[in-house]
């Protein structure tokens, strides 16, 4: 037989099995993890939050001329500002938990470069957590809160300032380790 | 509803295409002319129904429908009507419909190549369109581009200014047609694997498609770097940055390919090496577009990226280069090579060793893109790669290349026959040296510079030698055109055109690296700037409103000698509907080189801040490319029946 397998043939396979290998695990970070993103650090820990208008929909009742934002109304209280949107899919994965969040603290969500009726859809499928949502069809509410990709959270203490910011997906284990001991700390 | 049309367009085709694969696989072992007859209608509907649906798309584009996502992303009313249509594939929806378009046109083009054989054309038209139809795939489930918006806009966003530019309107189409091209080169190769009929013709068939996509690689690389050179206004022709990479890796391999398939065209050896290059060159065109369209790379070219479309471009690469390189593995060892031995003094070596140095030097460019990636996966750390490591690496991997290129053309098949060998290297040599004096006495650089210059002398003597030489051993006397074009098709004129073009390319670089000057200048109107033997008057500086924007422009009038040469006119354009802004660097070419001059920031009162640029030579750089592509184009026209029948 003239059939006699060569080792040295099966070398680009190998190779390119190893191109492939690493290029999910880089694509898997860029989409799951955010250590990139964790690694810059939020120039507004500490400073009151951005002085710009969010403009709020009314996802029950859309002919409503939807107004602004108020954060006065949160005054005295600790909140959380959630930047999403639906077609982002770490956002789907940190909704149970934003639920959770919900629970404790009031949630505002921004809806980040969405459509209505993708976020109305998302809302319908991974539930409302969100106390009131705002859009921000252009991007331009995400530059100035220094959003660096969606999903990412900022916690809001009493006095308007932002003390704590998340970036990308909050797991279980981001719930528990971080956001649970500095709500108890305040 | 007319943009629903061409999304049911798309659809139809996906399945047909989809179909066409299932019957293929089926009829794997038999490939009757009635099989080859549906997958030809096939591929025939195939390319129709996406043309339409392209057209449909610019249709849209052209009428401003800004009912639709990517319109209302990327059009706007006032954009001049070129604009409008570069619009269709300036973004990523609409690009990938144009590399589905490109790559349906070669499929239909190479099902009616019935030179082939049945089995093998059967298997090429089938792999053709199994990658067509997995691209259709990734269009209509992750990139939809007749998608609608749900709140209709007033007017779109226009698209990104500095994609704005006749250059750029055409780089993508050239740069699809050769990645694209190379699928065929691909599919040729694949389907020898599939069907185990590999032979000399097949080789023969290969070679022009093969040079196709190389020629329009070469034009599409060229026109990139020309539009970086005079649109980023940073006076820069090639930056090494990994989406110029991801274009330039493919054209080294197919360089690779495009010598090494001449010998298989000879005698049967080196067909594994064949088939693995012609599956690597289509791989790294995969490559190039998974790079630009998955946000892996963030570079200044980033302009339509997602990660999210990442997961479904790794599955199209694993499955079109896994597959094949599997195959490789279990067939590879099976193919009947011919007992042929060669000297180390014959074209065969020397196009071995082109290959070696080629397949080596795209590895250090693969290194250099995929290093800083890699680091950051491992451990988090940001690097980038420049011109540092390429010109460490890189230059002197190509520099034995063209050493070589200039004397290979001389030696023959097998062995060398040629009496005058030694000679001719020695008045190479010679020529070399004393125009490396004479470059050293014009003006005095560094090492590199002389090497880079010398190697460029070395390479022009060495073709225009063979060609004297190849004019003498024929002994004719051309009394009129047909004896002229007779001994035209007896030569292999596109390899010397192509090799002048790397020599002309190469002069240009050297003068572009070694022999430019650079001026940062603050100055106010009226004022005189001089550089070397020429001079610039600062005339006046203005608003002047364009069609889609509003522009600053500055006046100058340059003198040489004091003789006055030309108008200067450089801007600074913004934008309002994007509002962003471009610099327009104000350009005069000449033979000889170029005046580059650039507007910064500054105001009447304290001036204006001045760039301006001296680069010798620096047009031949694509000039050079410019004969490359024509040579390419030669050779194919001297291979076809037509000239091989004189």
């Amino acid at each position: 037989m003239k059939h006699k397998f060569k080792i040295l043939n099966a070398l680009p396979l190998v190779v390119f099995f190893f191109i492939v290998l690493f290029s999910s695990v880089v694509l898997y970070k860029l989409k799951i993890n955010n250590r990139s993103e964790r690694s810059i650090a939020s120039q507004l820990i500490g400073k009151n939050i951005p002085k710009i208008l969010i403009p709020r929909e009314n996802y029950i009742k859309r002919n409503i001329n939807s107004d602004n934002i108020d954060f006065k109304k949160y005054h005295n209280q600790i909140f959380v500002v959630n930047f999403f949107a639906s077609w982002c899919a770490p956002c789907k994965i940190e909704a149970p938990i934003i639920d959770e969040l919900s629970k404790i603290l009031p949630v505002i969500g921004i809806a980040y470069k969405d459509k209505f009726l993708d976020t109305k859809n998302f809302l319908n499928d991974f539930g409302n957590p969100y106390k009131e949502i705002g859009i921000d069809r252009s991007g331009k509410i995400a530059i100035e809160w220094g959003v660096y990709g969606v999903p990412e959270t900022f916690l809001i203490n009493k006095k308007g300032e932002i003390i704590y910011r998340h970036a990308g997906p909050i797991l279980y284990s981001d719930f528990k380790d971080e956001f649970l001991p500095i709500l108890k700390k305040k | 509803m007319v943009p629903e049309l061409g999304h049911i367009l798309l659809i139809i085709t996906f399945s047909i295409a989809a179909m066409q694969c299932v019957y293929w696989l089926y009829n794997l072992k038999h490939a009757t002319s009635d099989v080859i007859l549906f997958l030809q209608k096939g591929s025939l509907i195939n390319f129709l129904f996406i043309f339409l649906s392209f057209v449909i798309l610019t249709f849209s584009f052209i009428t401003s429908d800004f009912s639709l996502l990517i319109v209302s992303n990327n059009s706007h009313t006032l954009k001049p009507l070129i604009y409008k249509i570069s619009g269709v594939w300036g973004n990523h929806e609409g690009s990938l419909l144009l590399w589905v378009l490109i790559l349906s046109a070669f499929t239909f083009f190479v099902s009616f190549n019935t030179a082939i054989n049945s089995r093998l054309l059967a298997s090429i038209i089938g792999v053709q369109t199994l990658i067509l139809s997995l691209f259709l795939a990734f269009i209509l489930f992750t990139s939809n581009p007749f998608e609608r918006v749900d709140v209709l806009p007033l007017d779109g966003r226009g698209l990104n200014p500095l994609l704005q530019d006749p250059g750029l309107a055409l780089h993508p189409p050239m740069l699809y047609i050769g990645y694209v091209g190379l699928s065929v080169s691909f599919s040729f190769a694949v389907a020898a694997l599939i069907t185990g009929e590999i032979n000399k013709d097949w080789a023969r068939q290969m070679r022009p498609w093969i040079t196709v996509a190389w020629c329009a690689l070469t034009i599409g690389i060229a026109l990139g770097s020309w539009w970086a050179y005079y649109e980023l206004g940073w006076g820069g022709w090639w930056f090494w940055d990994p989406v110029e990479n991801a274009s330039f890796m493919p054209w080294l391999i197919s360089t690779a390919l495009i010598h090494c398939v001449r010998i298989l065209e000879k005698k049967l050896i080196f067909i594994n090496w064949t088939i693995l290059l012609s599956i690597l060159a289509f791989s790294f065109s995969l490559l190039g577009t998974f790079i630009v369209r998955s946000g892996l790379l963030t570079s200044v070219h980033a302009f339509a990226s997602d990660p999210s479309r990442g997961v479904f471009i790794l599955i199209i690469l694993g499955i079109s280069i896994g597959v094949p390189l599997i195959l490789y593995t279990i067939k590879s060892s099976s193919f009947n090579e011919d007992k042929s031995s060669f000297d180390i003094v014959s074209k065969e070596s020397a196009i071995l060793i082109n290959n070696l140095f080629l397949t080596t030097a795209t590895l250090t460019v693969l290194i250099g893109t995929l290093y800083p990636l890699f680091l950051d996966a491992i451990n988090g750390n940001k690097v980038s790669i420049g011109p540092a490591y390429y010109n460490a690496t890189f230059a002197p991997i190509m520099a034995p290349v063209v050493l070589l290129m200039a004397i290979a053309p001389f030696l023959s098949w097998k062995k060398n026959i040629d009496k005058n060998f030694t000679k001719k290297i020695m008045f190479l040599s010679i020529v070399t040296f004393l125009g490396g004096i004479l470059l050293h006495l014009m003006e005095e650089k560094s090492v590199f510079a002389l090497m880079c210059g010398s190697l460029s002398i070395w390479l022009f003597t060495g073709v225009i030698t063979d060609l004297i030489s190849k004019i003498r051993e024929a002994k004719v006397k051309f009394q009129n055109i047909n004896q002229f074009f007779f001994f035209i098709s007896k030569i292999n004129l596109g390899i010397h055109v192509a090799h002048i073009g790397v020599a002309i390319f190469l002069a240009g670089v050297t003068g572009e690296q070694f022999y430019k000057s650079e001026y940062n200048e603050r100055k106010k109107v009226g004022d005189i700037i001089s550089i070397g033997t020429k001079s610039l008057k600062f005339d006046k500086i203005e608003n002047i409103d364009g069609p889609n924007y509003n522009s600053l422009m500055a006046t100058f009038t340059l003198y040489e000698n004091n003789k006055f040469v030309s108008k200067l006119r450089p801007e600074k354009r913004f934008y309002p509907n994007e509002k962003s802004q471009t610099t327009e660097a104000a350009i005069l070419s000449s033979f000889w080189g170029d005046t580059y001059l650039v507007l910064g920031e500054g105001d009447n009162e304290t001036g204006w801040s001045l760039r301006i640029y001296n680069n010798p030579l620096v047009s031949w750089i694509w000039g050079g490319a410019c004969f490359m592509a024509v040579g390419g184009i030669l050779s194919i026209i001297q291979n076809s029946s037509r000239f091989r029948n004189v």
